[in-house]
């Protein structure tokens, strides 16, 4: 009797010790190391052109001969937070597009316009929210004038995750 | 005339002595009469017995003072400060740890994410930690309590019960075997 009381008493013990450890904390899904798998869908937004006098010009106006970043404003539609690492853009070649060129069509580390304002490197777009992407772009005067030029996001999120984003960069 | 009859008999005493320590077989005869001898070793080695098995209950209330209670342990008594000092820095050290990852849940810079989610993990572990210890030490304490107690118990209902259950008979000698004999007689 006195035996099975104490290894009762050891066992209800160690059950105590040990379970609050099984305790399930809530992720926070704009942990880049969270293991989760975010659901969500991005959509095009609008382009913001930041020229070489660093005026941006909200309605994607590309002007010929000029050397810009450019801010594509992508639309998280949820539910959860997306958060972007790496991946790459292009635009498609055709008459319209020739004298376009992309600085760098590989992007190792996403950066949202959003960084330098809030002063550390945002790579998340809130539910509901637009982002923009940062890239550069150079432009020749080859481009015809108020024609389109028709680009793309392949973007790779942290869940391993690719997001195809069709965008459209004007130019005046 | 009283003195001479004293002196007589001292002289008589004195040769029956001599004569019994020189005869082996008359010394012996006189024991092989059986007079049973009662030991009470209850009162000759008092061994003070703690409480009972009652005292759980205040262990469990004050962890210590029952199992001083049923041990005489000074040392027992550090087992309160131990069990709500672990206790209740284990809560407050958990509570911290929940305001961190509040603050981990609510950080979007991949800095401070780290930051409040490393130093949740560590306050929320060492806070279990001290729950868990000082959780098991407090019920493990009462339960010794209640085993000690339960012994005491039992203990001191056997010291009451002593001397009607043990007794110690001198058995005498049998001259034809030569031997001594000693009988105890336990009531079960």
């Amino acid at each position: 009797m006195k035996k099975r009381l104490k290894i009762n008493l050891i066992v209800g013990a160690l059950l105590i010790f040990f379970c609050p450890s099984c305790k399930k904390y809530e992720v926070n899904y704009y942990d880049d190391d969270a293991q989760v798998t975010r659901n969500y869908s991005l959509t095009f937004d609008h382009v913001e052109v930041v020229d070489e006098e660093q005026t941006a010009n909200i309605n994607g106006k590309l002007d010929v001969i000029e050397v810009a970043t450019l801010n594509v404003y992508l639309k998280n539609e949820g539910p959860d937070p997306c958060l972007l690492s790496y991946g790459t853009w292009g635009y498609v070649a055709t008459a319209a597009s020739n004298g376009f060129y992309i600085y760098n069509q590989n992007i190792d580390e996403v950066k949202m316009a959003s960084s330098d304002s809030l002063g550390y490197l945002v790579q998340y777009i809130t539910p509901g929210e637009t982002e923009g992407v940062q890239v550069k772009v150079r432009t020749y005067d080859m481009l015809d004038y108020n024609s389109d030029v028709q680009c793309f996001f392949d973007l790779i999120d942290y869940d391993g995750q690719t997001h195809h984003v069709d965008f459209i960069v004007h130019i005046e | 005339m009283k003195n001479i009859f004293t002196t007589l008999i001292i002289i008589w005493a004195s040769i029956s002595t001599g004569f019994s320590q020189s005869n082996e077989f008359i010394s012996l005869q006189s024991m092989s009469e059986e007079k049973p001898i009662n030991l009470n070793l209850a009162m000759s080695d008092p061994d003070p017995i703690g409480d009972g098995k009652g005292n759980w209950k205040l262990s469990l209330a004050m962890p210590g003072f029952g199992l001083y209670n049923v041990n005489g342990n000074k040392k027992s008594l550090l087992l309160m400060p131990a069990c709500y000092g672990l206790v209740g820095v284990g809560i407050i050290t958990s509570f911290i740890g929940n305001i961190e990852h509040r603050n981990y849940l609510n950080a979007r810079d991949p800095a401070l994410i780290d930051s409040h989610l490393s130093k949740s993990i560590m306050l929320n572990t060492a806070g279990l930690f001290m729950v868990g210890s000082g959780a098991t030490l407090w019920i493990l304490q009462v339960g010794w309590t209640y085993i000690y107690g339960s012994y005491n118990d039992i203990y001191r209902e056997r010291n009451n019960n002593w001397t009607d259950k043990i007794s110690l008979s001198n058995g005498g000698y049998n001259p034809s075997t030569k031997t001594f004999s000693l009988t105890t007689s336990i009531k079960l």
